[in-house]
């Protein structure tokens, strides 16, 4: 009886972090409201596809994860492929990476996949989500990687291994000193 | 004259005194010194970047590091003995005195004082924004005069990834600002340039959050802070090596702080049909990346091994993208201008860029830019007509507003046109409508634009009331690009604004607020009739 409970209650987690928090859900640019004034960001060229995503917004370690992964078409594509790969630490349900070809799709269409993703560790850990189609017979790739939190501890930013962070003694501001290549000397 | 003489000789003997002592506590030999020279030439393996294949590390070749700041620093304090910069072939030359142990730092920072000037400087965003720098080994200069010291900035491509520090990268993007400056100082000589900080870090991901993360969504410019962001996780979406996207973003800089751009910015892809703010902007952008590389071809690499093509475009192909073409057209415009540089050199771009362009009544579009290039070049205005007629724009009678209605390509919807609605005070109601069928937020026809001329000061209202039932109408007001007032409805009903208004042209935009939303589930021609009192 608990253990149903405990389902009906991840059920319902799950559909009410689908559908109710769209922050999560929003991952081509939050809800904006755009004035001449307010100049937001200024991005490069994507490919004509939309990814969002939904996942809860907090997890706990060794828990299932449920995540769905929507693609929309924004032109005629012969091809769309979509690859999923996940950082390390970050098990999805269907293996270290996930790839599916769903050929030719219209303008404006939409799948999405759902799966489930687990981290024995706490941390903020990346699904990678690669999505490629074909638009007048080129070859475009738009990535998002999405943000899977567990626990409480933010991850371990990777540093350049080699690279010491200092004051600068003249100008007084922080510098990442890294190690120069000095020619004949390699 | 001769106490003059004499202060002037005992504040350099003290000054070469305590220079010598500041080498100290090991880093000196301990005897005074004598002038030496340490030279060299510092360089970055640079990774191309092909069309097809990706990044070709294969291909990995020695270039200069151009324009930055090189120091001579004592090893044991870190006291700085000389400064430099490096010239355009990336040489360098430092005068210390030779009783220290020294290091050779190179700043990812291009530094100049004085006119013209500039300061541009890759930090990373996830440390604090720290400037990147390189060290040499220490290396003792006791004895010696002269010494070369060559050094290199390494990609850290271990041959199946990334295995070690990745120095190149910081000095791969200044490169492409480099070529950035000389395009734009060979137009303006003495250009002063605002400093800009260009954030890169190997945990520069397309996630949406925490910038100090490394989440930055993608690679881009950001007017708040007046700042780049370039991602820089691999196999994930890097741009260091991208020159088009460095300089496509650099491009947003430099129409930010030195032209104008009333760009909405948001996501723009290939296919699309654009405000034509956002279009001219992006636009701009592209083709900027092949005036500053002298390449046509765009590319923009990531995935696996950066062998993955992003988006690949031919700056000269006159087909571009066939689903996209005129005046709300990103592509169109990257073709026209890039086409026009071809003929016509940069000088006349960047001096509508920075004349007309900067201070125009209307929006800055295409039909402003275009304007002011045929005013002050009128023995181009056939080539600039080709170009225009290429890519389905009216080449007849422009002006910034089309005051004449000349446009007939209207994007598959009439009621793209006319551009810009014309207003007069006590006039008619005008009736304009918006959708969504493009898209929303920056899409063509999620906004109608209308102007005026306000002929004296004095006080003046805008409203813009519904027609189509269940419209949540809304207005902004706009004076050469500075923002007058606009109104923020969130339900349905008027929008009005009443203004105290100085004599001139105004612009402005009538929206619904549902379409400038990403999810918004509203669809359909929503209109709204305008008047002006």
């Amino acid at each position: 009886m608990k253990r149903t409970a405990c389902k009906l209650f991840k059920i319902f987690f799950a559909v009410f972090c689908l559908t109710v928090m769209p922050w999560q859900a929003a991952s081509s640019g939050d809800r904006i409201h755009a004035t001449a004034s307010n100049v937001p960001h200024s991005p490069k060229k994507s490919a004509p596809i939309d990814i969002t995503y939904s996942l809860p917004a907090q997890n706990g370690a060794g828990e299932d994860i449920p995540v769905t992964v929507s693609i929309k078409t924004l032109a005629d594509t012969s091809s769309l492929k979509l690859e999923i790969t996940a950082d390390s630490g970050l098990d999805m349900s269907f293996g270290t990476t996930y790839a599916r070809d769903y050929g030719s799709l219209l303008r404006n269409a939409a799948v999405s996949e759902s799966f489930t993703v687990v981290s024995k560790t706490d941390g903020r850990l990346y699904l990678n989500v690669f999505a490629t189609g074909v638009f007048g017979g080129r070859a475009m790739t738009q990535v998002i990687s999405i943000p899977v939190n567990i626990g409480t501890a933010t991850n371990k930013q990777q540093t350049s291994d080699k690279s010491i962070q200092r004051t600068d003694s003249v100008t007084k501001q922080n510098i990442i000193v890294m190690p120069a290549e000095e020619k004949g000397q390699k | 004259m001769l106490c003059r003489y004499f202060k002037l000789h005992c504040v350099l003997a003290l000054f070469v005194l305590l220079a010598a002592g500041c080498g100290g506590n090991g880093g000196t030999s301990g005897t005074t010194g004598v002038s030496a020279t340490i030279s060299g030439a510092v360089t970055f393996a640079d990774v191309p970047a092909d069309k097809t294949a990706g990044l070709l590390y294969a291909s990995t070749i020695e270039r200069p590091v151009r324009g930055v700041v090189v120091e001579a620093l004592n090893a044991d304090t870190y006291a700085l003995l000389a400064t430099t910069t490096t010239d355009a072939a990336g040489r360098y030359s430092l005068a210390i005195l030779n009783n220290n142990v020294v290091i050779i730092r190179v700043k990812a920072q291009m530094l100049q004082t004085g006119s013209p000037s500039w300061d541009f400087q890759v930090v990373d965003n996830t440390r604090g924004k720290a400037l990147y720098a390189m060290d040499s080994a220490p290396f003792d200069m006791t004895g010696l005069t002269s010494v070369t010291k060559d050094l290199l900035a390494p990609s850290g491509w271990g041959g199946s990834s990334y295995s070690g520090t990745r120095v190149a990268a910081p000095f791969a993007i200044l490169n492409t600002v480099y070529k950035a400056l000389q395009k734009i100082k060979n137009a303006a000589p003495l250009v002063t340039m605002p400093q800009l900080l260009i954030n890169w870090s190997v945990n520069n991901r397309p996630a949406s959050g925490n910038v100090a993360l490394g989440e930055i969504n993608t690679s881009h410019y950001t007017s708040a802070e007046k700042q780049l962001y370039i991602l820089g996780k691999e196999n994930v979406d890097t741009d260091e090596y991208d020159d088009h996207v460095i300089a496509h973003e650099w491009g947003h800089y430099f129409e930010s702080r030195f032209s104008r751009s009333d760009s909405l910015g948001y996501d723009h892809g290939s296919g699309d049909k654009l405000d034509p703010r956002v279009a001219f902007g992006e636009g701009f952008g592209n083709a900027f990346s092949g005036m500053v590389t002298d390449d046509i071809r765009y590319v923009d690499t990531k995935g696996n091994k950066q062998g993955v093509i992003g988006v690949y475009m031919d700056l000269s192909n006159s087909a571009g993208d066939p689903i996209s073409v005129g005046w709300f057209s990103e592509d169109s415009v990257q073709y026209i201008l890039y086409w026009l540089y071809t003929k016509m050199g940069f000088q006349p771009i960047y001096d509508v860029l920075v004349g007309g362009q900067k201070t125009t009544d209307s929006y800055t579009t295409i039909f402003s830019f275009i304007s002011y290039l045929k005013a002050g070049n009128p023995g181009y205005v056939g080539q600039i007509n080709t170009a225009l007629t290429t890519k389905s724009i009216t080449a007849s009678a422009i002006d910034v507003w089309d005051s004449t209605a000349t446009e007939t390509n209207n994007g598959g919807d009439a009621d793209t046109l006319p551009v810009y609605t014309l207003l007069t005070k006590g006039g008619a109601a005008q009736r304009v409508c918006v959708n969504n069928q493009f898209g929303n937020i920056n899409k063509l026809m999620t906004r109608k634009y209308f102007y005026f001329q306000a002929p004296t000061s004095g006080h003046y209202t805008i409203n813009a009331a519904v027609f189509t039932a269940g419209g949540i109408p809304n207005i902004i007001l706009v004076s050469k690009g500075v923002q007058v007032d606009a109104t923020e409805n969130r339900v349905t009903g008027s929008a009005t604004l009443a203004e105290d208004l100085a004599a001139g042209y105004y612009v402005g935009e009538v929206y619904d607020f549902r379409y400038l939303t990403s999810g918004s589930a509203a669809t359909g021609d929503v209109c709204f009739d305008i008047t002006l009192n």
